[in-house]
């Protein structure tokens, strides 16, 4: 039996001359929540439709519970389920017709078939609703639909690629606990998001992901502790901060100082000593801080003090 | 299995969606309607005719000589052989036949002035029988005016007849009196007309008599007359609503075969659209091979064409009453049609990036190509040679040609030929079609 319920060995993947995925690898033990964790454009989807076996790898490989994807893709997909990042479904069929068929995709039929959907449609809490059109359901409904028919055959390690975006936070609180149920009943999920929260919330390992590479993974401490423990310390300042950060990046302290959203993020290892320093470098510079925020570290500065960019950016 | 499963979830979807009951199934039977009703209304059983309103005729009989020639007019309107076809009533005067126009009580007046039967007969004499219509009505006003025409140049021929003979026999020192006797004796043609009985006013002059006799002779030879006008009852010769039928059935095969092309390219477009709404790619993360989701698609798109051909056969034999020919030469134009639609459609659809682009490709190509084909012009009777062969160049061409051989009641023999390639066609389009997308997505 297979130690690792996913194993990723340098997949490379380019569309032209873009490298979506540049030699990543990475893996997903059994039982745990992997999550990727980069922003929009990081080959998060890329690496996840490869070992879902939507794209073929230009090189390299992954194992699914201890199949390849490229020889054995029938066995390795039997293994999974995908939650697709956009929402997959019939929106002319009801919420049960869609579970039949992608049910019967699976290979499920009679009435091994009709008890999964009943209990799928239990379990995303939309039992009552199992008649209605997908087509007439919230953005949250679908999500929840979406899901379960990922979920129909039982699949021993479960893909959900940004589950929970674009979505009211009643539902996205709703998808969270139930990944986190998923994995209590042991189902191994590799989860994509480039929300720091979910990925801190549900993993037990992270890896992070920019242009293509994974450029640090462990679990959420170990990550932290790469860093040196830094406190991220947000500013707003009247004047141009693109000014206040450049005269920041002098202070003592200070590691990084960047601007993001109109506003100034500093990372420091001493964020009460630091603090004093930047007021008194701004008056010498001839602008104000109307506002500062500390973080106790976390992934956001991670990312930020490994890529020089934010999260979001 | 898995290709029957994704057939059933497309051909469930087609059959929810009003648009495609709307285009590919109500649009074709309302078209037919409406050539229906203004080809003359509903044949709902074998045999009967299509429903055309007798016309509604008004006479006025002023002729009042002993010959009664104006009332063997009117008979001949009221006659058997035009029953159903003229619907005829004698009014007093011609202010009544006047004012049942301007009622719209009927279609046509027909006044039999003074003195008829006495100009009629004389050599010299001037007859001139009025017809009015409601200017409204064309084809019934036509018809009767048709009618008394026959029969008037019946009465000038018989004139012109016995003039001729009075004047050759008066060369040979006949007096007319005597020659009006001819007719008693089994006297040789040209004389053959003036034989019978003849009229048994013993005041009648010869001529009358003979004109008289002519008259009956017309008249009992007046269907041949009426048969002059194409105008026939619905029992007598060849069945005017099989002919209507086999026009409509015509017309009827070629709008099915136009939304049977479009249905099979719409429905294989949704290859397209499950491209873009992601359901493709869940559908091929699943445990099953790529060749064989497609091959559902590919099936979904024979079911749907196939389900919308028979209904729209089904419908139009209850609905309109028309006939499709044999049932094996139909089974074999459906089945051609079935597999040149659904093959085209592939081919076509495959073509197609993004559905956006569905609408003017399906629309334009099918149009084009239904008007190349021949599907718009089955009503036109004699099309040139070379637009026939053009038509042949496109599967629509083939496909309309089997079933006008199916319509035409021929069997199934017959048909084969044209089945064959009906069915190449298929073939041919489909696996370029298949293809194209598999290339795209396998």
């Amino acid at each position: 039996m297979a130690e690792n319920a996913i194993e990723v060995r340098e997949l490379t993947k380019a569309f032209s001359d873009v490298v979506a995925v540049g030699g990543i690898s990475f893996e997903v033990r059994r039982g745990e929540v992997f999550s990727l964790l980069g922003p929009n454009g990081a080959g998060k989807s890329t690496a996840i439709s490869i070992i879902s076996g939507l794209l073929r790898p230009d090189s390299g490989d992954a194992l699914v519970m201890g199949h390849s994807i490229l020889k054995e893709s029938m066995a390795a997909r039997r293994c999974l389920g995908v939650v697709p990042q956009e929402v997959a479904l019939y929106s002319d069929m009801s919420a049960r017709e869609n579970l039949v068929f992608w049910g019967r995709m699976y290979g499920l039929s009679g009435k091994d078939l009709e008890a999964r959907v009943d209990e799928m449609l239990a379990a995303v809490g939309l039992a009552e609703r199992q008649k209605g059109r997908i087509g007439t359901f919230s953005g949250g409904m679908k999500r929840r639909v979406n899901i379960a028919a990922a979920l129909l055959h039982s699949p021993a390690v479960v893909i959900m690629d940004e589950p929970t975006v674009g979505i009211d936070p009643q539902s996205r609180r709703h998808i969270l606990d139930h990944v986190k149920e998923l994995n209590r009943q042991g189902m191994s999920v590799l989860y994509t998001t480039h929300y720091m929260e979910e990925a801190e919330e549900l993993s037990n390992r992270i890896a992070i992901m920019d242009k293509g590479k994974v450029i640090a993974s462990g679990t959420r401490d170990e990550l932290v502790r790469m860093v040196g423990e830094q406190a991220r310390v947000d500013l707003a300042v009247t004047g141009e901060p693109d000014k206040a950060a450049e005269a920041w990046r002098k202070v003592t302290g200070v590691s990084r100082a960047t601007v993001e959203q109109g506003r100034v993020a500093v990372l420091a290892a001493d964020a009460d000593a630091v603090v004093p320093r930047l007021f008194e470098s701004a008056a010498q510079a001839g602008f104000h801080i109307s506002s500062v925020d500390i973080k106790e570290p976390n992934l956001e500065t991670v990312f930020l003090s490994l890529t020089g960019r934010a999260l979001r950016d | 299995m898995t290709e029957v499963h994704i057939a059933a979830k497309d051909l469930r979807g087609a059959l929810r969606s009003r648009y495609f009951i709307g285009v590919a199934v109500l649009i074709p039977l309302l078209v037919t309607s409406l050539f229906f009703f203004a080809f003359g209304g509903r044949v709902k059983e074998i045999g009967k005719g299509p429903a055309m309103a007798p016309i509604r005729t008004v006479a006025v009989n002023a002729d009042t000589g002993s010959m009664q020639l104006g009332r063997l007019v009117l008979s001949a309107l009221s006659g058997p052989h035009l029953r159903g076809v003229v619907y005829c009533v004698e009014v007093i005067d011609t202010t009544q036949a006047r004012l049942a126009l301007a009622r719209r009580q009927a279609d046509v007046a027909v006044v039999i002035p003074p003195g008829f039967s006495t100009a009629v007969t004389d050599s010299a004499g001037r007859a001139e029988v009025m017809l009015l219509a409601d200017p409204v009505k064309t084809i019934g006003p036509a018809i009767v005016q048709a009618v008394l025409q026959r029969l008037l140049d019946a009465f000038s021929g018989s004139k012109m007849l016995l003039n001729t003979y009075s004047s050759a026999a008066g060369k040979r020192g006949l007096s007319r009196a005597e020659s009006s006797r001819i007719g008693d004796r089994s006297a040789p043609s040209p004389t053959q007309a003036l034989r019978g009985p003849v009229p048994a006013s013993a005041q009648l002059s010869s001529d009358q008599r003979i004109i008289a006799h002519l008259m009956q002779q017309y008249q009992a030879a007046a269907q041949s007359g009426v048969e002059a006008l194409s105008v026939r009852s619905p029992a007598a010769g060849e069945d005017l609503s099989a002919m209507f039928r086999k026009m409509m059935s015509g017309i009827f095969a070629g709008l099915m075969v136009f939304f049977a092309f479009y249905t099979g390219a719409y429905t294989a477009l949704s290859l397209v659209r499950e491209h873009e709404d992601g359901t493709l790619a869940r559908l091929f993360t699943m445990p099953v091979g790529r060749a064989r989701i497609l091959g559902g698609k590919m099936l979904s798109v024979v079911a749907t064409v196939a389900v919308q051909a028979a209904l729209l056969i089904v419908a139009s034999t209850f609905l309109f009453g028309l006939r499709w020919g044999q049932a094996a030469s139909s089974l074999l134009a459906l089945a051609g049609t079935v597999a040149a639609t659904s093959g085209f459609g592939v081919m076509l659809a495959s073509f197609i990036k993004t559905t956006r682009q569905g609408g003017p490709v399906l629309g334009g190509g099918l149009s084009v190509a239904g008007m190349l084909g021949g599907l718009f012009t089955q009503a036109v009777p004699s099309m040139p040679a070379a637009f026939n062969r053009v038509a042949l160049c496109l599967p629509q061409g083939w496909v309309m040609r089997g079933w006008n051989i199916a319509i035409s009641g021929r069997p199934a023999a017959d048909l084969l030929v044209t089945f064959l390639v009906m069915f190449a066609w298929g073939a041919v389009c489909f696996a370029v079609g298949a293809a194209v997308f598999r290339r795209r997505f396998a």
